[in-house]
């Protein structure tokens, strides 16, 4: 993602003078910006926000820490240094006016201190008034948490048009979006850098988030708070697209997985209907029902596999399919003894679940 | 009878002649020393003999949860590595981060506390020195147990703070969780005790006329720490009981169980309000040494003594309102978030008053750059940069983007390493010859400090880029995508510079300590009375304790100050004396060397260690405990050994 | 060379009120305690906002009681038993600072009888809370606060009857007239912390 500051209107006067002056200083941060998870590449009026407070934070923290530094190294040069390993001195006569005067010296500084931290404060409290929940009509999604995946459930006023998928969520670009976030075990915190800060999936503390991404494109979030074994790769894509493929994308989740055709999808089906998956996995228009996994009615449409883990390629997916536990050992779902054959049959009807 | 009556009763008299002093001295010698032996080195009640064991153990503890650093900056190196699987992982950064924090950071202040708060304000002892041992002990076996969990593949994996659920019965299966709840108990325990060691001491025993304007700085943080301790520590050990309780098969209660009525979120508030005053618990300690080294490297006493203690005592306070910034991502009230994050800046203002005054102390000074001072120079070019990213991280939005990433880890490694290891390895060369008698090797000492700074900066600096790129803490690998991994080489090689720092540190201890340059009493021609006593110091420390007249006691000529006399040096008397001014009020005995602590540490720790399995082991303990202090409290039962003198010093008292 | 010393060999050789180092011990584990219970207090009313009702509906037994309070009989007599257990205490401290060996040695039999009467009772007493405390938060916090002050009825018990064992058989010595001081200390702490606590636990389900 190309991540240069989104949206050039909103940065403020005093970012768009300073900032040109401190890029060499922060050359090296921004050398690693711009990449699809970046926290200052925002994508959203909400990350832009952040990153505004951001920036007015560095600096002002960055001149502070210079004066200290310089005061701390120049320190070698001031007078009566000594490196000298033999003889210490004796201690030095502290006279009273003298130390006044340094007493008033750090008494200034103190003073600079607390105002430069009330109007730290004052920014502060401004930006954060400007993020505010978004109520212009939203698109509701209830997100939830599970060891170590995410599920979501597209709301909609008429009970027909609900739908769910998994780990990857498409939303329409320039609308406003709310996320009702729940967990299903442990905490779990949604994160997706560039379009907004965190917030913690509680047991028995429903929580909600809202945004709107203007920007069409495929943004990494991770799983931001500690849950187990695989907490490293519970990872979410959120894909924002334009309004009309959007509506696309979601009626075709919303659709059934399709009859299947050739004879190896029919035995694919069979096992999948028939082994262990339908004991956790759902597919509309099959026979499984169950709540325990992912739900796989459109799994060949998303792009990645457990979480993150493996690219969605035919390969991959059957190396998931016969051991989860070596792209992810402790996820939740057990390895599977397949022939080569059902193997294969397995995945041809998989791929059909676009 | 009121103080001032007694006071009256102390007079001035001639000063003892030479051949009083030297009756004196080999009186206290077979009064204050332990008996030989095994037994006598375990039963000892002496301060000096525990706080080292204090300062021993904990850097022990830091050279194994910094191997365990190393061991995760190997899997973190490269993208997908599978040195350590995803269990060990856990395993390895929830020992790492709960072994540096109460196995290391803590105990090892509290040791140099009771190392030298006693020395510092002229006294012989700590005012419960045979609970001060059981203390350790205590200590001991926590640590013992979060070690031996780790090695029998039962080392706590749910982070240092443990939130259930993830803790809870359902989600925390195996006995890891239990073996850490255990070890905070049992180290929290010996912190307690100490504060409560320290809080006294202070209070009661300081040397006449060490009223409390002439009390030194790092006295003063030690006693701001103890008693943060006091406030704090009671709530980890409540919630550390609550998730045991919640866990024990037998017991099964419902305080954060959400079916049942019970919150989660009343963890992270019971955890955090301990928490957050422990990294100033951390911190506080750290601003005592500096302040420590400064007067003696820098030729003059601290700018602003009373600022200084007056910043310590307000950061204290204000620590105690700041620990909802651990939770922003939280549901929890926009008012209350605010709050949090005004009280967090403000705090900014007592920590800039004191490094206004320690810079100052330097500008004004003439500082003699030797290795503690480097020390105390990387002090400040840490610190103040971990600092400042507190203040961003004080900022909910800002918060709320860097939370639970790397940038956390950055500033949690800035301030703690910046304020209590920097300033620990220069006291350590401070003091080293208070302890041995010898220095250490300067060259041998920078190597350590530039090893060791740049090491430091080149790990965890790159972690400030990671967090805003996105990648979160407790992640056991990473995608070669993320583009994570470059950076994290960084890291990992500086990891290595801090071990080669680390090692010539041990290298620099044990050559200096056999074959070191002798340093005399006072090789630093310091100003605090720990400086007064022989090195290494004798057991009954100060000869005659000292009277002390001004706040460096050794730079206005203490010599001409009168020494106590007529504490009888025939049983282990000291002088109390009265909380402010410091007047002398009454002499006290201490209690002379011990079976009793070691029992009682037995005994705790072999409870908590139990409790791990089966409830019932409570009830035992309790009862053994009980037995314990009755033998204890009676006095009996003491093994005759502890009578006995070393030959040498037999002979010298007869 | 040490021009003068201060000769402190007329000073006494302890103190039986504050200004011994012992009291001093004694009251900041009383802090450390009280901070405890605090805490444990805050987690009760934590708790209480996750409840539509306090108490919840009792649904463990086979009438469910809608609004099980706490039973006030047994607890109002334990709380009546510890109140009149501080007289003892207060007469054995002011015997102690008076140095009456013969009062401390009745007082503290009397203090150590009702301690016992005290924590058998205590026992019994939980019935009172009609819930175990496994059944939900509400009750599992009761039970948490009315047992870790029971724990601290036994500890000062066994304390008090260390010191009266050690007063049977020993002469009064001003070390030991001032351990008991410190031990009715600890007791009208014991006593007075719980005035608070059975407010909260027993009166607190009816007006909160
Ligand atoms: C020694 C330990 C120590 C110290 C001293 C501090 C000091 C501070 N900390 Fe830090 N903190 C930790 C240890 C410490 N912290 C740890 C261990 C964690 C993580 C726990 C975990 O999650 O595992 C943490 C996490 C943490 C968080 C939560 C982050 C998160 O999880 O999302 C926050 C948020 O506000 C924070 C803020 C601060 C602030 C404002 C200070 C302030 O006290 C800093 C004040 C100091 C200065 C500002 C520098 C000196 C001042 C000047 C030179 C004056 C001039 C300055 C200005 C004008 C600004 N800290
Ligand atoms: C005072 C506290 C302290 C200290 C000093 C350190 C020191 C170090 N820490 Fe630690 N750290 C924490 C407190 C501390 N840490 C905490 C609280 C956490 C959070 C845990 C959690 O999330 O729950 C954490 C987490 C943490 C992480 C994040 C893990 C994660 O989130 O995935 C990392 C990763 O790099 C890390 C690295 C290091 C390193 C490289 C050091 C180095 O500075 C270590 C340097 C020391 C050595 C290198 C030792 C050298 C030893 C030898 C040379 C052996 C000699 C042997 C013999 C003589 C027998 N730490
Ligand atoms: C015991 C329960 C269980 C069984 C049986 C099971 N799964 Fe799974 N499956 C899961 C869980 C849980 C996950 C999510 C794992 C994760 O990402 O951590 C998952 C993930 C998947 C995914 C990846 C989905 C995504 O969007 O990332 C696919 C594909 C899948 N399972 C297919 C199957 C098939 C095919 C079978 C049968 C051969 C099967 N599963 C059997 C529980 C199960
Ligand atoms: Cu889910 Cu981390
Ligand atoms: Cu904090």
């Amino acid at each position: 993602m190309n991540g240069q500051n989104y949206n050039a209107r909103r940065r403020s006067t005093f970012l768009a003078i300073t900032k040109p002056a401190v890029l060499p200083a922060v050359g090296i941060i921004l050398a690693g910006c711009g990449r699809a998870h970046s926290a200052l590449s925002p994508v959203s009026p909400e990350a832009a926000d952040i990153a505004r407070i951001w920036w007015i934070f560095f600096v002002v923290c960055a001149a502070v820490y210079i004066v200290v530094a310089l005061l701390v190294v120049g320190a070698r040069w001031c007078r009566g240094n000594s490196n000298s390993t033999a003889g210490i001195p004796p201690p030095l006569k502290v006279e009273a006016s003298q130390e006044l005067r340094t007493e008033r010296i750090v008494l200034w500084a103190t003073v600079v201190t607390a105002l430069i931290l009330v109007s730290l404060l004052g920014a502060d409290l401004w930006v954060q008034r400007g993020i505010s929940p978004r109520n212009d009509d939203p698109l509701a999604i209830r997100l939830t948490g599970h060891q170590w995946w995410w599920s979501a459930e597209y709301q909609d006023p008429n009970p027909s048009r609900v739908f769910e998928t998994a780990n990857e969520i498409h939303i329409p670009a320039g609308r406003s979006i709310r996320l009702i976030l729940e967990s299903n075990d442990v905490i779990h915190s949604f994160w997706i850098p560039q379009i907004h800060g965190k917030k913690d999936l509680i047991p028995g503390h429903p929580a909600e988030i809202s945004f709107r991404v203007d920007k069409p494109g495929k943004y990494d979030g991770f799983c931001a708070e500690f849950c187990g074994y695989q907490h490293a790769h519970m990872g979410l894509i959120v894909v924002a697209e334009e309004p009309a493929k959007f509506e696309q994308w979601a009626q075709a989740q919303r659709t059934e997985a399709p009859p299947s055709l050739t004879d190896s999808q029919k035995r694919g089906r069979e096992i999948f209907e028939h082994a262990s998956c339908s004991l956790c996995h759902t597919a509309n228009g099959t026979m499984a029902r169950s709540r325990v996994g992912p739900i796989l009615t459109h799994v060949a449409s998303r792009s990645m596999i457990g979480a993150g883990v493996l690219p969605n390629t035919r390969e991959n997916l059957a190396a998931w399919l016969v051991d989860p536990q070596i792209a992810k050992p402790g996820a939740m779902m057990p390895p599977n003894e397949l022939s080569k054959a059902d193997l294969n049959a397995l995945l041809d009807f998989m791929e059909t679940l676009k | 009878m009121t103080t001032h009556e007694n006071s009256a009763k102390a007079r001035l008299v001639d000063a003892p002649t030479p051949e009083q002093r030297e009756e004196h001295r080999k009186k206290l010698m077979r009064t204050w020393s332990r008996a030989p032996g095994l037994l006598g080195w375990l039963c000892t009640t002496n301060h000096k003999e525990i706080a080292l064991r204090y300062i021993v153990t904990a850097f022990v503890f830091f050279l194994l949860a910094g191997i365990l650093a190393l061991l995760m900056r190997l899997q973190l190196s490269r993208p997908d590595l599978h040195v350590l699987g995803p269990d060990l992982y856990n395993q390895v950064f929830t020992t790492h981060g709960t072994a540096m924090m109460f196995l290391f950071a803590v105990p090892i202040m509290e040791g140099l506390a009771l190392y030298f708060v006693p020395l510092m304000i002229g006294s012989r002892n700590v005012a419960f020195p045979r609970l001060n041992a059981a203390g350790y002990y205590i200590f001991l076996s926590g640590g013992l147990i979060l070690f031996a969990g780790l090695i029998l593949n039962v080392g706590p994996d749910a982070g240092w703070f443990a939130y259930p659920p993830l803790s809870g019965p359902e989600y925390g299966v195996g006995k890891r969780v239990d073996v850490w709840s255990q070890m905070i108990t049992a180290t929290e325990i010996s912190a307690l005790i100490a504060s409560v060691e320290i809080v006294v001491t202070v209070f009661k025993q300081r040397a006449p006329g060490m009223s409390v304007d002439r009390i030194p700085i790092f006295v003063w943080s030690m006693l701001i720490t103890a008693f943060m301790t006091i406030f704090a520590m009671p709530a980890v050990m409540l919630v550390t009981t609550m998730l045991a309780l919640d866990r024990m098969p037998h017991v099964a209660t419902h305080f954060f169980n959400p079916a049942e009525g019970g919150d989660v979120l009343l963890y992270q508030h019971l955890f955090w309000f301990f928490g957050h005053p422990e990294v100033y618990i951390i911190f506080i300690p750290g601003t005592g040494l500096i302040s420590a080294l400064l007067p003696a490297f820098c030729r003059r006493p601290v700018v602003g003594h009373t600022a200084v203690v007056l910043a310590q005592v307000a950061t204290a306070f204000i620590g105690f309102g700041l620990w909802v910034h651990h939770m922003f991502a939280t549901p929890i009230p926009e008012l209350g978030r605010s709050f949090f994050t005004a009280a967090s800046m403000i705090i900014a203002v007592p920590t800039g008053v004191q490094v206004f005054c320690w810079l100052a102390t330097i500008w004004t000074g003439r500082p003699q750059w030797r290795p503690p001072l480097l020390f105390v120079m990387g002090f400040f070019i840490i610190f103040v940069l971990g600092g400042l990213t507190g203040v961003m991280l004080a900022s909910v939005p800002i918060d709320l983007q860097v939370h639970d990433t790397f940038f956390v880890v950055a500033h949690f490694h800035y301030v703690l390493i910046g304020s209590a290891v920097f300033p620990l390895f220069g006291a350590l060369h401070y003091w080293f010859p208070k302890w041995t008698g010898r220095l250490m090797n300067e060259t041998i000492g920078r190597w350590t400090f530039w090893l060791f700074f740049i090491g430091f900066n080149l790990t965890f600096f790159p972690m400030h880029i990671l967090g805003l790129e996105g990648m979160p803490r407790r992640v056991y690998t990473y995608a070669e995508r993320t583009g994570w991994g470059s950076l994290n080489l960084v890291a990992s090689l500086g990891a290595l510079f801090m071990a080669a720092g680390a090692l010539a540190f041990i290298y620099n201890v044990m050559r200096s300590r056999r074959c070191g340059e002798k340093a005399g009493d006072d090789p630093w021609f310091a100003d605090t009375l720990e400086w007064w006593t022989s090195s290494p110091p004798a057991p009954y420390a100060f000869l005659y304790p000292p009277v002390v007249g001004s706040l460096s006691p050794l730079w206005t000529d203490q010599n001409s100050q009168p020494v106590v006399v007529g504490l009888d040096a025939k049983k282990r008397e000291i002088l109390t004396t009265t909380i402010l001014e410091a007047l002398p009020d009454h002499k006290h005995e201490m209690p002379s060397d011990s079976i009793w602590p070691l029992l009682l540490g037995l005994v705790v720790g072999g409870t908590m260690s139990s409790i791990i399995f089966h409830p019932l082991p409570f009830v035992i303990g309790v009862g053994l405990v009980l037995l314990v202090l009755f033998g204890w409290f009676w006095r009996g039962g003491e093994p005759q050994v502890l009578e006995r003198r070393s030959p040498e010093i037999e002979a010298e008292a007869a | 060379m040490n021009q003068k010393a201060l000769d402190v060999s007329a000073l006494p050789e302890s103190a039986l009120d504050h200004r011994s180092t012992i009291w001093w011990g004694n009251t900041w584990l009383l802090v450390i305690e009280t901070t405890m219970f605090a805490l444990l207090v805050a987690s009760y009313l934590y708790v209480r906002l996750n409840f539509p009702a306090w108490p919840p509906p009792l649904t463990t037994r086979s009438v469910p009681v809608a609004n099980p309070v706490p039973l006030l009989t047994l607890p109002t007599i334990v709380l009546g038993v510890l109140i009149v257990s501080l007289i003892p205490a207060y007469i054995a401290d002011r015997a102690a600072l008076a140095m009456k060996e013969r009062t401390v040695r009745l007082m503290f039999a009397v203090l150590v009888a009702l301690g016992v009467l005290a924590a058998v009772l205590r026992f019994r007493e939980f019935h009172s809370l009609q819930f175990s405390w496994n059944d939900n938060a509400y009750a599992s916090i009761c039970w948490t606060i009315v047992a870790m002050h029971l724990l601290h009825i036994i500890v000062a018990t066994a304390e008090n009857t260390a010191m009266l064992l050690w007063a049977l058989t020993h002469s009064l010595d001003r070390k030991h007239a001032r351990d008991v001081r410190v031990s009715a200390a600890y007791w009208y702490w014991v006593v007075g912390i719980w005035i608070l606590l059975y407010l909260l636990i027993y009166l607190g389900p009816r007006f909160i």
